[in-house]
């Protein structure tokens, strides 16, 4: 009698660590499939794609836009597998997958609470697993990457901000080259300096804008036009300029360079 | 009840997907998907969290599932602004280079009048528009007289007024962006940029319209 109590003991015990066996084997397998499946289907390019970040996609599209605009063209609607693509994946990621993880840890709380023997190798083991994997997995990945993202989307604004500051001064420099040639053309009865920059200042309107600070020097037949950022104090420009408008030479303090 | 859950869901966030119709960018479809899928994944968690899981068990999941909600969504949307800020910051840079060859290229096409002009003394024998004509025989009403860096080029420097007093040159571009999306521009696709530059004995005028 012992013997047999021993016996199935055993067994129980082999059947046991052949389940937990199995289940580790799947785990590893869907470990192992599932990027698999999503990044194969994500490099393969055109056709429909499976990706736990549709996002990421669709950001891209909006930078090929704003090139496809820079260049002149109109962007094009996007194609109805991108569009499906992204939708399943959302679907998979958001919706199939927290099902299946969420039904998994209730049905396995309920058997638990009901006093049956129980396999560990049943659908709710399964359910919990895969859709664990599946939702857990870009969960975990999204917590770094949220947090890179942040910084590097933060250096690029303020690496973007002077890169603009410098642009509008250049345009507005253009603006002082334009007014000051005119002043040299115009005679004195209109306001000008009949062939000279002498008695030359900056209308109040370009003196000081919104971008920059500006301040002329005038030499015989060169002015020098100096910009200081108001946005930026340490970034400066400072341009010579011709008796025809055009500009000789250019000089960017470091934070424009 | 699994299969129903699932059922409901994925019609919920297929519907929230196609409500924005289709779109050139598919950030409407997405967002509207997400919120959607948002519902869903905080309804689900209402029915799932209850007994018999015992409280300790539901504090922890629906702690880990707030966390995985929040990086997700700020991966999600941080994607989002950086990619639309990209592609409004090219478009801006586009525009300002535009405008920066605007305004280098017709006040100096003026200004040259204006020299001639005035080089003539305080007897003016040749009116601004005959000086004009003087250098650009070709120009007319709505002619372009801006030269090309080579090949096509989407800017145009259009005459708009040519009269003894006042040479109007309005510069359009094809297609970058100015300031009003509902702008008609005399060239070019509504709400580019337009500058105009006006001559007159006293100066040019620089007005920009979009």
């Amino acid at each position: 009698m012992n013997q047999t109590t021993e016996s199935q003991a055993t067994t129980a015990t082999k059947v046991g660590r052949l389940q937990t066996t199995i289940i580790w084997l799947i785990i590893l397998a869907c470990g192992i499939l599932i990027p698999t499946i999503f990044f194969r289907s994500y490099a393969a390019g055109d056709g429909f794609f499976l990706f736990p970040f549709p996002w990421v996609i669709v950001g891209g599209m909006t930078i090929d836009h704003g090139l496809t605009m820079f260049s002149g063209k109109i962007p094009e609607l996007p194609i109805i597998t991108t569009q499906v693509s992204c939708l399943v994946s959302i679907l998979l990621v958001f919706v199939i997958s927290p099902t299946l993880f969420f039904f998994g840890l209730r049905t396995r709380a309920v058997e638990r609470a009901s006093d049956k023997a129980l396999h560990i190798l049943r659908w709710s083991t399964i359910q919990l697993v895969l859709g664990g994997m599946v939702m857990l997995g870009p969960a975990l990945v999204s917590i770094p990457v949220a947090i890179i993202q942040r910084n590097v989307s933060s250096s690029l604004h303020e690496s973007q901000a002077p890169v603009e500051n410098k642009y509008a001064i250049l345009y507005e420099l253009n603006s002082v080259a334009v007014k000051l040639h005119e002043y040299r053309i115009l005679p004195r009865e209109f306001g000008g300096g009949n062939g000279s920059f002498a008695g030359f200042t900056l209308p109040k309107d370009l003196e000081s804008t919104t971008e920059a600070q500006y301040k002329i020097e005038l030499q015989d037949t060169l002015a020098i036009a100096k910009a200081t950022s108001v946005k930026y104090p340490l970034g400066t420009i400072t341009a010579r300029i011709n008796k025809k408008g055009q500009f000789l030479e250019w000089k960017f303090s470091e934070l424009f360079d | 009840m699994i299969f129903r859950w699932m059922f409901g869901g994925i019609i919920l966030v297929s519907l929230a997907f196609v409500l924005p119709g289709r779109t050139v960018e598919v950030w409407p479809s997405l967002n509207a998907a997400g919120i959607a899928a948002l519902i869903y994944i905080i309804a689900l968690l209402a029915y799932i969290l209850r007994n018999p899981i015992p409280v300790k068990h539901r504090i922890i999941v629906g702690v880990l599932a707030f966390i995985s909600v929040i990086a997700l969504g700020a991966y999600w949307t941080g994607m989002r602004n950086t990619t639309q800020w990209q592609q409004s910051r090219l478009l801006e840079i586009k525009s300002l280079g535009v405008r920066g060859i605007m305004i280098s290229d017709a006040p100096i096409k003026l200004l040259s009048v204006l020299e001639d002009y005035h080089a003539q003394g305080k007897t003016k024998k040749l009116s601004l528009a005959e000086i004009f004509l003087h250098k650009y025989p070709q120009a007319a009403i709505g002619s372009n007289i801006f030269t090309s860096f080579g090949g096509e080029d989407s800017l145009r420097i259009f005459v708009t007024t040519l009269s003894d007093s006042v040479v109007v040159l309005t510069a359009s571009h094809a297609y970058a962006r100015g300031r009003t999306a509902d702008f008609l521009p005399y060239w070019g696709r509504k709400g580019t940029i337009q500058e105009r530059y006006i001559l007159t004995e006293k100066g040019v005028r620089h007005e920009s319209d979009n």
